[in-house]
């Protein structure tokens, strides 16, 4: 048995359970807005994690579950806990904690524990991380003092900075206008990072296997393009072996049986790595290129 | 340079420090997580590649030295003046748990809870890149180490060997915690030495197992709580964890054993 978490409606998510459906697997949808109707009751008894779920009027006893597909969102986001009363939300949170806590004991395939994704609420932290996986990552500055993030403007020619933390998470340019406004960073640091040109490349590692997705893009940040008014063409793309294994080592290494890797290709013929995200929105990548990632999930679930 | 991180209420830590300071670990300066978000100051850098610089995170066991190779470090100017340079500690006894942020003013909830995540996500970028031996080292899930639930901790100390009570997950909310009765006692782990509450009762043998859990939830340093239980294997039944123990409990045999882990760095690094 298979359990997906989620808002059922979300594309990844529904992607992955058409995958599982396709497949004929045994799955079931634990959707976090029907919380209230989802009791949880789980025993841990020394190292035995036993109990059941209720999904849709189903009872899923935990010693059947092989492989866990979790994204799920902020429980205090939920439309359901707008305007609730106390004990709807004491409700809600209680059940998110169970849930949060099997998904993090729960033997078998997961996509992901929090353990592992977690590294992501770091830029600079995970940054680390993927150097000493051999990595190229491009030079980096978390400053509070803007006459130093001039000097290393002036250095690197053109730079970008972005949040430290995986909170308000966009890339931009570090133009004339944003320049003009370094005196403000006086009161929270900021991350700015040497402006690598080249090809985006998403890798998204799936338990070993590697699909990758290349993006020829105008834009610094190729996932906004739409926003920005420019473009983004996906095409799939064969990464060199040493790289795809480079990839599969780094997502284990961090623990990610799911992991969406951001690849910079320069043009002379360098890999950097930006970052690691530990619950890709690989639907964009599948819906744009027909490549089988949803597939390749369903297929990581089902093993142990 | 040692350094003990804390927070500011942190009176086991003053106290560290102060032993530590006996023993002659000099210098050694305490800074508080309030110091550190109230920086003049700050540049935390990442090179572009290995090999750029000396890597003072992952000492090579074999040479005693310290490895070529990852450069990330970090420059503060601490409100009172005082300069903090990666480069220059030695070694840290970590106990933050947050970066605290009351000194500022946000416009906005969703400006708070930005400006918290950012500054949390910095200072646990500093703190990987700060010293080959770090008391405890940081993780994404704790500042001072991954902060686990009731259930992972449970399955974790059946797994080194030590008797648990079964517990259960549910979506009902828990009642509030409820103080430990007074016949628990803590222990307390660093490094592969086990302190034990001055003039405690002896729990059996017990020191394996409580070794094999600090060391499989990656702490140096660990609090373990144990109920007596005549029961049970060894004598007592597992009943919590920490990673940040009171270490006063433990009196002087716990500062000598942290001054010697401190202390026990590669000769290049000193």
């Amino acid at each position: 048995m298979i359990v997906v978490c989620g808002i059922a409606s979300e594309r990844p998510i529904a992607l992955v359970t058409d995958a599982l459906r396709r497949r004929g697997l045994p799955y079931a949808v634990l959707h976090q807005r029907r919380f209230a109707d989802s009791p949880i009751d789980i025993r841990v008894d020394g190292t035995d994690v036993s109990g059941h779920l209720r999904c849709n009027g189903r009872t899923v006893s935990c010693s059947d579950v092989t492989g866990i597909y979790t994204r799920l969102m902020d429980w205090r986001l939920l439309p359901g806990t707008r305007g609730a009363d106390g004990e709807t939300l004491r409700h809600c949170q209680a059940w998110h904690q169970a849930l949060a806590t099997w998904i993090e004991i729960a033997p078998g395939r997961v996509m992901n524990r929090a353990s592992a994704t977690a590294t992501n609420r770091s830029k600079p932290y995970q940054a680390q991380l993927i150097r000493r996986a051999g990595f190229r990552v491009p030079e980096t500055l978390v400053t509070d003092d803007p006459d130093r993030a001039l000097a290393f403007r002036d250095r690197h020619g053109r730079v970008v900075y972005k949040s430290i933390s995986s909170v308000r998470s966009i890339v931009r340019l570090l133009d004339d206008e944003a320049t003009a406004r370094l005196p403000r960073i006086r009161s929270c640091p900021v991350q700015f990072q040497r402006y690598v040109t080249g090809v985006n490349i998403r890798v998204h590692v799936v338990a070993g296997e590697v699909v990758a997705t290349r993006i020829a893009t105008d834009q610094v940040d190729y996932r906004y393009a739409g926003r920005f008014g420019g473009r983004a063409d996906l095409t799939p793309w064969t990464p060199p072996r040493e790289l795809a294994l480079r990839c599969a080592d780094l997502a284990t290494g961090l623990g990610l049986a799911l992991a969406g890797i951001d690849l910079v290709l320069t043009d002379d013929g360098e890999f950097y790595c930006l970052e690691v995200n530990p619950s890709p929105a690989y639907s964009f990548y599948e819906d744009h290129t027909a490549q089988p990632i949803s597939d390749a999930i369903a297929r990581a679930l089902l093993g142990r | 340079m040692w350094l003990v991180l804390c927070d500011a209420e942190d009176r086991a830590a003053h106290w560290a420090a102060a032993g530590l300071r006996e023993r002659g670990l000099d210098p050694l300066e305490v800074v508080d997580a309030g110091t550190l978000t109230r920086t003049e100051r700050s540049a935390h850098r990442i090179e572009e590649e290995r090999g750029q610089g000396r890597d003072r995170t992952a000492p090579d066991p074999s040479s005693g030295a310290a490895v070529e190779g990852d450069r990330a470090d970090f420059e503060l100017t601490l409100p009172d003046g005082r300069g903090l340079a990666s480069d220059d500690v030695h070694g840290v006894v970590n106990r933050l748990t947050f970066a605290p942020l009351h000194h500022l003013r946000f416009a906005s909830y969703a400006d708070t809870v930005y400006a918290m995540a950012e500054w949390d996500a910095l200072v646990l970028s500093w703190l990987q890149c700060l010293a080959p031996v770090t008391v405890n080292r940081p993780s994404p899930l704790g500042l001072s180490g991954t902060l686990r639930s009731p259930a992972e901790w449970t399955l974790l100390a059946a797994a080194a060997g030590l008797a648990v009570s079964p517990l259960r997950l549910t979506d009902t909310p828990d009642d509030p915690p409820t103080d430990r009765p007074p016949s628990t006692r803590t222990l307390v782990v660093l490094g592969d030495e086990v302190y034990r509450v001055h003039g405690g009762d002896a729990l059996g043998d017990l020191s394996p197992a409580c070794i094999r859990l600090a060391r499989s939830a990656g702490a140096d340093l660990l609090g373990i709580h144990l109920e007596p239980d005549a029961h049970a294997r060894h004598g007592a039944r597992f009943a919590g964890a920490t990673l940040l123990p009171d270490l006063r409990i433990a009196g002087a045999p716990v500062l000598d054993g942290l001054y010697a882990y401190l202390a026990r760095l590669p000769a290049r690094s000193r």
